[in-house]
């Protein structure tokens, strides 16, 4: 309490009464005049205050540059990884036509022709062909409102489109008959996962943003009316009824769906020359 | 009058230049500015007690901000950081309080 009743008592520098007593012993006044040196301190202690200001609301040019070089980083990386992905995409083609060749000069024809035939099915291979083209987005309420970003943590809304809905609008599809489907570029084969985390909608682990354009591939002439038809046609226009979500189907002559990245190998078993159809080729 | 404008004057320098605090100043900077403000304190205090000392003044400056930023130094690379921050706010907030009051008395007389 010692230390605390001193501090109450005596709050002031005692160098100043020592400054004063030594003056006064000199025969001069008791304070100085405010000299440049003053002044100086002063000007310092503006900017010091400034600074700290400036510095707890961040926005010192140290944040704004740290975060330049963030997005910077962010934005290279992406560039990093789509280039990376369409390499493997390419390797993959060439891949595809160099196990196409080689089966039929060993005259495997029908053992080709299956290989792609379950490429196709599966999602190992891309695919290119009429079908229809879903444009699903958030309701307009949602959307405008701040913070739209599917990934910023906000209160759930009605009129976001959920990863369940898109479920529902994919399996649809597969019922109505779509003989292969990709989400914003994302092909999706047995194995796919539509999920959510946070407010994002994840397909094969990889977040998307609205609008979401599911792609299918199928009779474009009867696509269209049995998706309507189906559990996840209706359910659609439940959604854009009762919550604003929006949507629109619109036929396609001509889509072009990526072969799906997340496919490997997993089961293998050596091929039996005599009946082909025993072979198995799980992608 | 002219050490106040001296101050504004510094304030606005501040906010258009902007400077930038380095990284690793960053976690002194408030602590050096609640030890500035008790200097500062002090320094009209003894002003209006007729005392005052321009080179008094400017050494408690300097010394109560790099004191106080060296202490807390000192507290993070020991674990108590915030602990000592604390410690070293509560201190320097008791006095500033204790000068704010004398200057209180010798402004209104009351």
């Amino acid at each position: 309490m010692n230390l605390l009743t001193q501090v109450m008592e005596r709050p002031l520098d005692p160098g100043y009464a020592a400054a004063a007593e030594r003056r006064r012993a000199l025969g001069q006044p008791g304070h100085t005049g405010r000299s440049a040196l003053t002044l100086t301190v002063l000007v310092v202690l503006g900017v010091l205050f400034a600074a700290a200001a400036l510095q707890t609301r961040g926005l010192t040019s140290t944040r704004a540059t740290e975060r330049e070089q963030l997005v910077a980083e962010i934005t290279r990386q992406d560039t990093a990884a789509a280039r990376l992905q369409k390499s493997n995409a390419d390797l993959q083609t060439q891949i595809e036509a160099e196990r196409t060749r080689q089966l039929e000069q060993q005259s495997q024809g029908t053992l080709a022709d299956r290989v792609s035939q379950l490429g196709l099915v599966t999602g190992a291979l891309s695919v290119a062909g009429p079908g229809i083209t879903i444009t699903i987005d958030d309701a307009e309420a949602v959307a405008a409102a701040p913070g739209s970003d599917p990934r910023a943590a906000s209160p759930a809304e009605d009129g976001r489109v959920l990863d369940q809905d898109l479920q529902v609008v994919v399996n649809g599809l597969w019922a109505a008959g779509a003989e292969a489907v990709s989400v914003n570029g994302q092909r999706l084969t047995s194995l796919s996962a539509i999920r959510s985390a946070g407010q994002a909608i994840l397909v094969d682990y990889r977040p998307l943003s609205p609008p979401y354009r599911v792609l299918a591939v199928g009779d474009p002439d009867q696509l269209p009316a049995r998706f309507a038809d189906s559990t996840g046609g209706r359910d659609l226009q439940f959604l854009a009824d009762n919550f604003g979500v929006r949507f629109s189907i619109t036929p396609a002559t001509h889509l072009v769906l990526p072969a799906s990245a997340g496919l490997d190998v997993r089961r293998a078993q050596p091929v039996d020359p005599s009946p082909p159809s025993a072979s198995q080729e799980t992608p | 009058m002219i050490p106040a404008l001296g101050l504004i004057v510094g304030i606005v320098l501040g906010l258009l230049l902007q400077p930038a605090v380095p990284i690793w100043a960053q976690p002194y900077l408030p602590i050096a500015v609640v030890a500035a403000l008790d200097a500062v304190f002090g320094g009209v205090r003894a002003l209006l007690d007729g005392i005052f000392d321009d080179k008094v003044f400017v050494v408690s400056f300097l010394s109560n901000v790099f004191i106080a930023a060296f202490i807390v130094y000192l507290g993070d690379q020991l674990g108590v950081g915030s602990q000592l921050s604390t410690g070293v706010v509560v201190v320097l907030g008791i006095r500033i309080f204790s000068n704010a009051a004398a200057i209180r008395r010798h402004v209104f007389h009351a």
